[in-house]
């Protein structure tokens, strides 16, 4: 066995139970000037790791089935405990379902048996590259940052994340593709200190294709981040490659495009910019749950020369949330007729890939979704008193006609958004938020198209609370101003009903704001 | 909105919800059938079906109410959904509504 210490050479470990096939690796890799160690199944491998200690391989490759302990097994086990390693699969049957999910379970490269030289130094040199790559990551990342925090509720599929100095922050994403395989991707990526580099895109197409395109664009992402590139470099990179290499072969074929959006978040700065190609809207929230739609994309990337759309910025509160979804997430929440958002809180509640029920039946497209949230650094709590809003819209104010519709609307996102709420409490909701949004529409409205009424519905981060925000453009409770003819009875039966449904309920903005809070039962109860 | 007649009872049963959008309707089909059946000595609005009632709606139950103490009639409200019950006491208007426990 060769001394692990530093050197130009690629330091290798080769797995598989198969002597002939081990060796003949291992004799390729020798005559190659390539210093490889050898192992006969993953527990054996694990062994081999264990026994360089800090000073990990720079690659490893391995067979799939294996007694004891196979590839995709040790494939976990490396993304846990030798996260620098690389790793590429080794296999003489193409099957799709091993592959695609050694490919989502962060294999860098794919090798077909019988083996082919060039296939294999190929592919060492990329797996060299990500290695370098990776150890420079977790260094600075060891140096900057706290990784138990980041991590809090991070899912394996995006382990690069970082944490700052200037907020306690939390990366939550949920994948769930139509296939096996698909093009979607979120990769994070520590700059500095304060900044992270979060990117979700989305590949056309649902196949291995896709799914390798993918790979190649998370690892230049990572790449470029290094490099201090920014995200209109990478985009306007992404963009040649596609256009000029990937698509070039047949200048009539549909070409594959890569919808993605990049966040550049500086939180000592408390500021985001958005470069949005393709992408739905990026939701921005501060602590309260106020709401703001950042950067509707342009164009995706791989279908003109130039990038149409331009950077969007937008300021941090010191406590708040960005959430950001695929395509396919607001087409099926189209489908299930309720606003992106609430499937978004839905499917981010659900811990990961469980949302087995039939929500996501049906979906046409890969979903995605991504939350990062922070609290001041100080914070305790997790979560701190961050409102999650579930429902946000406004309507003209004369749409007092249409509340039967909108209640069914409430109802539908309630009853999708918070599965736990009984038929009382929804019943309780329902009826107060009628009342409040007639109200506004009659009396802060003055049903007049030119006004407008705003219905937002926010819960609470531990879940324990849901907060209704009626609020119109009108003239509120100006003293001075005439007030107009009203059904006095009317109006106190429909307070009178609210301050009876609700746990508490205020106004505010001279009277244009209406808040009530409902308490909730508690997730997964009947 | 369904209306029957036995006994001197006038029974109002409600196809659903009671709400803002269909209380006028519904107002103008009760004092249809009250004049129908003008030797009514009780009416009974049937809740059976009516799911969700905002203020307006009770609003029409206690105009309803009203109508009825002025022309020295008898009223009661049947079979309210547990919710909408809950509403009406919260409201305090089940005794007067002939809701009792």
């Amino acid at each position: 066995m060769s001394s692990p210490t530093a050197t130009t050479h690629p330091d290798i470990l080769v797995v598989d139970d198969d002597p002939m096939s081990r060796d003949m690796l291992v004799y390729m890799f020798q005559s190659a000037d390539i210093r490889v160690v050898s192992a006969c199944d993953g527990f054996d491998a694990i062994e081999r790791i264990k026994e360089r200690g800090e000073t990990p391989f720079e690659a490893i490759f391995t067979d799939v089935q294996m007694p004891r302990m196979g590839g995709l097994e040790l494939l976990e086990w490396i993304n846990v405990n030798a996260p620098t390693t690389a790793t590429v699969i080794m296999t003489a049957n193409q099957e799709r379902e091993l592959v695609s999910a050694s490919l989502r379970g962060g294999a860098v490269e794919f090798l077909d048996k019988p083996f082919d030289l060039r296939a294999i130094l190929r592919a060492i040199r990329q797996a060299r590259e990500i290695h370098r790559s990776r150890t420079q990551q977790l260094a600075a990342t060891h140096r900057l940052l706290d990784i138990a925090d980041i991590n809090q509720r991070l899912t394996r599929t995006a382990l690069d994340s970082a944490v700052c100095t200037s907020a306690k922050i939390n990366l939550a994403t949920r994948f769930y593709p139509i296939n096996e395989a698909g093009g979607d991707l979120v990769k994070t990526t520590a700059l500095d200190y304060d900044r992270i580099l979060l990117v979700l895109g989305d590949v056309s197409g649902h196949g291995l294709k896709e799914g390798f395109l993918s790979a190649y664009f998370q690892g230049i992402i990572e790449g470029m981040a290094n490099q201090a590139a920014t995200c209109r470099g990478i985009a306007e990179s992404f963009n040649r490659f596609l256009l000029n290499q990937w698509n070039d072969s047949d200048p009539f074929a549909v070409s594959t495009s890569l919808s993605a959006t990049f966040l550049e978040v500086d939180f000592g700065a408390r500021r985001v910019s958005v470069l949005n190609c393709g992408g739905p809207a990026v939701v921005l929230s501060d602590r309260r749950g106020n709401i703001e739609q950042l950067a509707p994309g342009g164009a995706p990337l791989g279908w003109f020369p130039e990038i149409e759309p331009q950077k969007v910025t937008a300021t941090l509160d010191v406590a708040g949330l960005i959430i950001l979804w695929s395509d396919g997430l607001e087409a099926h929440a189209e489908k299930l007729k309720i606003p992106p958002i609430a499937l978004a809180y839905r499917i981010l509640q659900a811990p990961a890939n469980t949302m087995a029920d039939n929500l996501l039946k049906g979906a046409d497209d890969d979903i995605v979704v991504c939350q990062l949230d922070w609290n001041p650094p100080h914070e305790t709590t997790p979560l701190g008193e961050i409102w999650l809003p579930i429902y946000n819209e406004t309507f003209p104010g004369d749409s007092a006609p249409r509340i039967d519709a909108l209640q069914e609307s409430w109802a539908r996102t309630l009853k999708i958004a918070l599965p736990q709420l009984g038929e009382d409490t929804r019943h309780d909701v329902l009826l107060c938020i009628r009342e409040a949004t007639l109200n506004a529409f009659d009396h802060g409205c003055n049903n007049e198209p030119s006004k407008t009424t705003r219905v937002e519905l926010l819960v609470n981060s531990t879940a324990a609370f849901l907060h209704a925000r009626i609020s119109d453009n009108g003239i509120g409770f100006d003293p001075n101003a005439p007030r107009p003819p009203v059904d006095p009875e009317h109006i106190s039966l429909g307070i009178q009903v609210m301050r009876s449904l609700t746990h508490a309920l205020r106004h505010s903005e001279d009277g244009r704001t209406l808040e009530m809070t409902f308490c909730l039962p508690a997730a997964g109860s009947p | 909105m369904k209306a029957s007649y036995t006994d001197t009872t006038l029974r109002v049963t409600f196809d659903g919800d009671l709400l803002s959008t269909n209380i006028d309707t519904l107002r103008t089909e009760i004092l249809a059938a009250m004049a129908q059946y003008p030797a009514a000595q009780t009416i009974v609005a049937d809740l059976t079906h009516s799911r969700l009632v905002d203020s307006k709606g009770v609003n029409l139950l206690i105009a309803l109410y009203r109508e009825t103490q002025n022309r020295k009639l008898g009223f009661r409200a049947e079979n309210p959904t547990p919710d909408v019950r809950r509403l009406l006491s919260l409201l305090k208007l089940t005794e007067r509504f002939g809701l009792t426990a």
